[in-house]
């Protein structure tokens, strides 16, 4: 914690314990039950809060959340990647058949 | 939160139910067992024709239906003389939010706003959190998305990221949780609190909302070949898409078409494992959902699912993930169409069964979704293989579920493993008559089950064979 405050009305992400390993379901696998179901959610900063304090979001549906602060504009970085080579294989084979006359 | 007031909510659970779904689910109940379905589906106010309307009206439905004829040219090259069926894809990625949950999100949130529900929730990790939000986005509804994102570690499937960015732009509230059935105490607690309408996928708006695409299928088909398809190949998981689709078509008259449901195998893994998570390349369409639903269907959040797809499916097929990415690789290169991958276990299927067919003979698969960062094969076989799971080339059977994808590079390779639908049969029989008493059934409740698992009356043999069974 510490740290310069985030200002209230910044885009933030908080993150939530919502049940300890010890409150989760009877009969879940081993690995899920020995870590705590956890969530995310995103949100405008009610007031201004360190990272790592916890605070208050308004959520997309005007909730007020509880949560520790652990991202100020949380964004996406998924991407495409590279193509993997037993995918290019199989359909240059493929244009290869159906178009012989094409095939390098 | 403590276990105890986990236990009391969901103790209210079934008066949770009824105030956000608006049904009052106790008065179809007909017997120890017995429901009536037709009723339940009857709270659907609207016919097929009005469905479709309210779907026009916002963007949905009247996709096109296109003739891969390419693909059909390559499962002919790998076919015996005269065999290699004309395959169809109709293309739901045209839908406003891409893909065909659409048609089911948009009755949903119709029937949320007629009711007076300020807004609506639903717990998937999937398209139809997209498309609930777009329709709510449209509607000036709110909207909750609940979805199963990370392990432990707080690492996502580039699919499920995907599907959060675009709940967020659609202006949703997403909820990324961990690994666990316990997102279904989140999600009872969310409808408590907000009051909102429960857009479950297994309510009958949800189901009805797809009979439209059944439909149009049918007539797609009599327009382009002059008949409806001897085959529709459905990629099957909750079973709403087999019943709905089913439905539909049956409604237009294609009696004679085969309903073929298709899953991605992935037998093995387990659903609720923080391990196993990421070791799935596919998020849906799996055997994981796929079987329970079928044998089980109540067993949703909601008190009885409207998606019944052992009453529907004349066949079940398993596909292998290497399989589904063939699939989606001939649909870039040869078709020059790029959906899915998870859409495309259908069509997997279906160039297996094609091969099988009568060149005379046309197949139909009812869907394809969009392709985006993260849902997209690149990006799924490099995510498995980061999280060491061996991507090669290889035949089908080399594929081992959360170890090996094994990629076909010939489409004589593709096959299909039937499913044994009466082993289903016996297993949804003795899931349904666990804890009864035989004696405590009457003629209503064979009945029931007679038709839930599509035999005479004279079948069900409420007995020890069906009682001392495995699981």
């Amino acid at each position: 914690m510490g740290g310069p405050a985030v200002p209230a009305g910044a885009w933030v992400r908080i993150h939530r314990i919502e049940l300890a390993p010890s409150e989760r379901a009877a009969g879940i696998p081993e690995d899920s039950a020995a870590v705590p179901f956890e969530s995310w959610i995103n949100g405008w900063l009610v007031e201004n809060s360190p990272l790592g304090s916890r605070t208050r979001i308004r959520t997309a549906t005007g909730r007020v959340v509880e949560g520790e602060l652990v991202e100020v504009g949380p964004g996406y970085q998924h991407s495409f990647g590279s193509p993997p080579p037993a995918l290019q294989r199989a359909g240059e084979g493929a244009r290869a058949r159906l178009f012989p006359q094409d095939a390098p | 939160m403590s276990p105890s007031s986990y236990q009391s909510l969901l103790g209210r659970r079934d008066e949770i139910m009824r105030r956000s779904v608006g049904i009052d689910y106790s008065l179809f109940r007909r017997g120890r067992l017995a429901w009536d379905y037709e009723a339940l589906m009857a709270e659907v106010e609207q016919d097929l024709d009005e469905v479709a309307r309210i779907q026009l009206d916002r963007g949905v439905g009247e996709t096109p239906m296109r003739e891969a004829c390419n693909l059909t040219a390559l499962v002919r090259s790998a076919a015996p003389s005269n065999r290699g069926a004309r395959i169809f894809i109709k293309d739901e990625a045209a839908n406003p939010s891409g893909s065909f949950k659409d048609r089911r999100a948009s009755l949903s949130v119709y029937e949320a706003k007629r009711r007076g529900f300020p807004g609506v929730i639903a717990a998937t990790s999937g398209n139809y959190g997209a498309a609930v939000a777009s329709q709510a986005a449209r509607a000036g509804l709110g909207c909750i998305v609940v979805q199963e994102a990370f392990d432990s570690r707080g690492i996502g499937q580039p699919e499920i990221i995907e599907k959060s960015r675009a709940c967020e732009e659609f202006g949703a509230e997403v909820i990324q949780c961990t690994v666990g059935p316990e997102l279904f105490y989140l999600f009872l607690l969310l409808l408590q609190e907000t009051g909102y309408f429960n857009a479950s996928l297994y309510t009958p708006f949800s189901v009805a909302g797809i009979e439209t695409l059944g439909a149009e299928v049918a007539e797609d088909l009599r327009r382009l070949t002059g008949r409806p398809p001897d085959v529709v190949v459905v990629t099957h998981a909750g079973g709403g898409n087999v019943t709905g689709t089913a439905r539909g078509l049956l409604k237009a008259r294609a009696t004679a078409t085969t309903v073929v449901a298709a899953s991605v195998d992935l037998r093995g893994l387990h659903m609720a494992s923080d391990r196993d998570f990421n070791r799935k390349s596919f998020t849906t369409g799996h055997s994981g959902f796929a079987f329970p639903f079928t044998t089980r269907p109540d067993r949703s959040d909601v008190p009885l699912n409207a998606a019944r797809p052992l009453r529907y499916m004349d066949r079940f097929l398993l596909v292998a993930q290497g399989e589904v990415f063939y699939a989606t690789e001939l649909l870039s290169k040869l078709e020059g169409m790029q959906r899915g991958p998870a859409g495309n276990t259908s069509l997997a299927a279906a160039l297996a069964l094609a091969r099988e067919l009568p060149e005379e003979a046309t197949v139909v698969v009812q869907e394809t979704e969009y392709t985006g960062a993260g849902k997209h094969p690149w990006a799924q076989l490099a995510f498995a293989e980061a999280n060491g799971v061996e991507v090669k080339t290889g035949a089908r059977e080399e594929n081992v579920p959360g170890r090996v994808i094994s990629i076909p590079d010939d489409p004589g390779q593709l096959a299909v493993e039937d499913v044994d639908l009466d082993g289903l049969r016996q297993s949804y029989l003795r899931q349904a008559l666990r804890d009864v008493d035989p004696a405590e059934l009457d003629k209503a409740d064979l009945q029931f089950l007679a038709d839930e698992t599509r035999q005479p009356v004279e079948a069900i043999r409420v007995g020890a064979p069906i009682m001392t069974g495995g699981s």
